[in-house]
């Protein structure tokens, strides 16, 4: 939460529980977590990442609620690669593991030959950017069986500009996944046999999904490059961000 | 030339005679086959297709960017702007998605009232394709009849939720009001006429010899590569994958109803058109009984706040859409406002089948095979 | 030279051209106007009908319109061949109306009889198919001057398909030439008075049918146009006027096809065992009209059948194409061939 410096929030003591938003917080946005449960409270960043020149809150890490689920697969899974493999905290009864990046092609390629797991489908390949934990991205495969019908998710937290390795080899349908998320987040897949962009235009520059992306496009990038250059940074000075803008434009 | 001649030819100088090189075909993006603003880049020998790269990304609106600075409720609409022709099933999957990470309990009533509206809107959809599909395949008298049912399903939409084609149909936990009055008559009339028009349908194509010519035998998937490719929907069906979320991954109540999923045996485009034509008659039996067994009671869950903030931590659900598989990867940080919110688009990812399909066919079969995936680029690029 | 030789010689055809020219014209606008109406009712829609009664204006407007677009002539184009390319395509459609004969031949007075032909020319029929084999110049020109891969593509595949189609086409029609005994299109229609050779002569009535819609690139034969594949085919670049004189060439191919149907395998302007030429001799010009009507008729229902074909099937690929060219129709139409010379030669001993 970006606000816990503001706790004297009016709130009726009876919204305590997390699905049940406390009625008198009309002022969504700004209001404290309602989350009392033992787990702390999520992020510190800001969402719009335009920050406010306030003081900055103590960086958080992010963490999940709710209960780790433990199943067949995931416990073949802890069996098989041990301590390269850790349960998450899901809040809807979801099997989530966090699995080591050494081991994550290994872990992969297991889940799809076993034949207790069999997850021959991979339903979905994404990436997720979490500017205050240590590792600033997750790359998430959420792993289905067809055959079984189970399912299980793995994820893997990697350092900005890590490389992650490719699945393409276990499931072809990474491809374009895989490319999506290099686009998206700039995460780098090795392995990959095509990574280039695919939704964004072959000039673009920046990850759009990653949290500081600026919304505004160039001109509000070379602004805030800008400002984060000189502290004493004003807003009539916009002649320069567009020159800046400008031959950021230019070089492609 | 063919491969073979110029293998025939050997070293000899009628190698260097007989040369050919490949031609490079721009198919898209705007060309009245693509469906949308898809670019094909089909390298030819001949009419024959030895390579495809697919382009993308014309279409991208940043959704997943965009929802991350709305709340929860006011993302809803948003995600009928994928796939603009089942717009619906988008919104289903949404707010399910919503529901399951905040543990909704929706009431049997609205559960049973969304699986009326996804069967209509399945039916909407595979009428538009059906239409469009034999348009590519030069019979376009089907369009116009698909076009007639589909405006009947419209107007039902139109009269439930005020919205024909972009509806926003459903809250998060429920649905907003019940049926009109007479709704359900005219979706009762609409229901008895549909199967004698499928038959008209399937007269004007299944029965006839040059839709059997080109579709039978045509851009053959088998089902081990469907499922590796991530294909889902119709079109792993079509290659005889016993794979739906309505059947496998049950939700809203699809566990009490009766039907089947109709399974294809070749993978080719064929497969894929019957298997779309059956499931048509199949929604129109999930929907005989949803409104038959229609449960008394509210329409949304009592103690839900207005204000939606779910619990930190993250979630994957996904609907049987239009295409396939469906599914939103939510990640939720406790506030009101989604951190993070992926889709995983079927068409997107069926697209990626289409090279499997085409090389080695004809460019006559390229525009068949991108008609029996069921593309809307909406949904593709997001 | 006197004045009645030249009106013989120059006079009268010029005059019987204008008026067939302004005929054929009309016709073919409106049988875009038919087809666009009768596609609306097969496909449960209304078709064009709003400028004038019922619509009738469109095809007027539609001229109008693509009279005045922009003629956009691509960069990549090879200018002088591209501006030409539409005029190969039109003229071989109209010149062949050239030889039909539309009704019976009005006799005003004893042995002044003027023949509703413009030239009755007694290798009618060799005429016809070497002018109308013409019109694939249009089209390959128009592919490969447009610079453009689509048009290339449209015209490559019409040139094997007007070849393939052409022999079982010829084929059939010498079947007919064999029964009627001569080239002479007034010879043919008068050889049916007794029965249209559509009934004896089924099979290479359909064999013509198949062959013609090929010819005229109509689904479900339209590869050259293939507009879901090849966007327009040849005609992709073409716009305004030069796109009108190919569509303007199609669509009078479809009405010539219609004729030629017509007066080969259905008898033209006779009707069969009504022999009202004879019984109106009186009225000569009550006789040339009710032939012209019966004509209209015949040539109207065949083309109402053609776009029924093109409102009911799918296209098909282009090797299937060639594949029924080859391996389907000329087979058919040889063995017509050869059973109706047996046939012949049996009855002539």
């Amino acid at each position: 939460m970006s606000d816990e410096e503001k706790p004297g929030q009016p709130e009726p003591p009876a919204a305590s529980e997390a699905p049940k938003a406390p009625e008198a917080a009309p002022k969504a946005a700004s209001s404290p977590d309602p989350t009392a449960s033992p787990a702390p409270a999520a992020p510190a960043a800001p969402k719009p990442p335009a920050p406010k020149p306030a003081v900055p809150p103590a960086p958080k890490k992010w963490e999940p609620t709710g209960e780790v689920v433990v199943t067949p697969v995931t416990e073949k899974l802890a069996a098989r690669f041990g301590d390269a493999v850790q349960g998450v905290k899901s809040p809807c009864g979801e099997a989530i593991v966090l699995v080591k990046k050494e081991k994550l092609g290994e872990a992969l390629a297991f889940l799809k030959s076993d034949a207790d797991c069999a997850f021959d489908f991979l339903s979905n390949l994404t990436a997720a950017h979490y500017p205050v934990n240590d590792k600033k991205f997750e790359v998430v495969y959420d792993c289905y069986s067809v055959a079984k019908r189970h399912a299980v998710r793995v994820k893997v937290a990697l350092d900005d500009g890590e490389p992650c390795p490719s699945a393409v080899p276990i499931w072809p349908t990474a491809n374009w996944q895989e490319r999506e998320a290099h686009d998206m987040y700039g995460i780098v897949f090795e392995g990959h046999p095509n990574l280039k962009v695919i939704l964004l235009p072959e000039v673009w520059d920046g990850h759009p999904l990653r949290k500081e992306y600026p919304l505004g496009g160039p001109k509000e990038a070379a602004i805030r490059a800008d400002k984060f250059a000189k502290p004493g940074y004003m807003p009539d000075d916009l002649e320069a961000a567009e020159r800046i803008a400008e031959e950021g434009r230019r070089d492609h | 030339m063919t491969t073979e001649l110029r293998e025939a030819a050997g070293t000899s100088p009628l190698r260097k005679a007989l040369e050919t090189t490949t031609m490079e075909l721009n198919f898209g993006p705007q060309h009245p086959a693509t469906h949308g603003v898809y670019r094909a880049v089909l390298q030819l020998d001949g009419e024959r297709v030895v390579g495809i790269e697919s382009i993308i990304g014309y279409l991208h609106r940043g959704i997943e960017k965009w929802v991350e600075y709305r709340t929860y409720t006011k993302a809803t609409p948003i995600f009928d702007r994928l796939d603009y022709v089942g717009a619906i099933l988008n919104c289903h999957g949404y707010v399910g998605t919503v529901e399951k990470l905040m543990k909704i309990e929706v009431p049997k009533r609205a559960q049973y009232i969304r699986v009326v509206l996804d069967e209509l809107q399945r039916i909407a959809n595979h009428l538009l394709w059906l239409g469009t599909h034999a348009l590519d395949l030069g019979a376009m008298t089907v369009l116009f009849y698909g076009l007639r049912e589909r405006e009947v399903i419209m107007d039902l939409f139109e009269a439930m939720v005020g919205q024909r084609l972009l509806q926003n149909a459903y809250p998060i936990g429920g649905v907003r009001l019940d049926f009109p009055r007479g709704w359900e008559r005219a979706c009762r009339n609409f229901m008895a006429e549909l199967p004698h028009r499928l038959d008209e349908y399937e007269t004007l194509l299944s029965s006839n010899r040059m839709w059997l010519q080109r579709t039978k035998g045509i851009g053959v998937i088998s089902g081990a590569e469907a499922v590796a490719l991530g294909l889902s929907g119709p079109t792993l069906r079509g290659s005889g994958v016993y794979f739906d979320v309505r059947k496998c991954i049950p939700y809203g109540s699809y566990e009490d109803f009766d039907f089947e999923v109709p399974l294809g045996e070749n993978g080719d485009v064929y497969d894929r058109y019957i298997v779309r034509v059956r499931e048509m008659r199949q929604s129109l039996r999930i929907l005989q009984q949803a409104l038959d067994g229609m449960p008394e009671g509210p329409l949304m869950p009592e103690k839900l706040s207005k204000i939606i903030r779910p619990p930190a931590g993250e979630v994957y659900f996904s609907v049987e859409g239009a295409k396939g598989q469906l599914g939103y990867y939510l990640v939720s940080d406790g506030t009101d406002k989604p951190w993070k919110c992926h889709v995983r688009s079927p068409s997107f990812i069926n697209l990626q089948g289409l090279e499997k399909m085409v090389v080695g066919g004809l460019v006559a079969d390229v525009v068949a095979n991108i008609g029996s995936l069921d593309i809307v680029l909406g949904e593709v690029d997001r | 030279m006197t004045f009645e030789s030249l009106m013989t010689y120059v006079g009268w055809p010029l005059i019987k051209i204008v008026i067939l020219l302004g005929v054929v014209a009309f016709c073919v606008a409106y049988t875009v106007y038919i087809e666009r109406r009768l596609l609306g009712f097969f496909q449960s829609r209304v078709g064009p009908n709003r400028v004038g009664p019922f619509g009738l204006i469109q095809p007027i407007a539609d001229g109008l319109k693509l009279i005045l677009k922009e003629d956009i002539i691509p960069a990549n184009a090879q200018p002088f061949l591209f501006r030409i390319a539409p005029i190969f395509a039109i003229v071989p459609a109209f010149v062949g109306f050239a030889i039909i004969s539309f009704a019976p031949p009005l006799v005003t007075g004893a042995g002044v009889v003027h023949p509703f032909v413009v030239k009755d020319v007694n290798l009618g029929i060799l005429f016809l198919l070497s002018i109308t084999s013409l019109g694939v110049f249009g089209i390959v020109l128009a592919g490969w001057s447009s610079g453009s891969k689509y048009p290339l593509f449209g015209s490559l595949r019409s040139a094997s398909q007007m070849l393939s189609y052409e022999i079982p086409l010829t084929l059939s029609v010498l079947s007919v030439i064999l029964m009627a005994g001569s080239f002479r299109l007034s010879d043919i229609v008068d050889a049916q008075s007794k029965l249209p050779f559509a009934i004896p002569l089924i099979l290479a009535f359909g064999v013509y049918v198949i062959s013609a819609v090929a010819e005229t690139n109509r689904i479900p034969f339209d590869l050259p146009e293939g507009e879901s594949e090849l966007v327009g085919g040849f005609h992709t670049e073409y716009s305004g006027m030069r796109f009108a004189f190919y569509f303007l060439a199609e669509y009078a191919n479809v009405v010539l096809v219609c004729c030629v149907a017509t007066s080969l395998f259905l008898g033209g302007y006779k009707i069969p065992f009504v022999p009202y030429e004879t019984l109106l001799a009186a009225h000569p010009i009550l006789v040339s009209a009710l032939g012209l009507a019966v004509f209209g008729v015949k040539a109207v229902l065949f083309l109402y059948f053609y776009i029924w074909i093109r409102a009911t099937f799918p296209r098909y690929r282009y090797d299937q194409l060639l594949r029924i060219g080859w391996m389907v129709l000329l087979p058919i139409a040889l063995l017509n061939l050869f059973l109706v010379a047996g046939i012949k030669l049996w009855l002539l001993r």
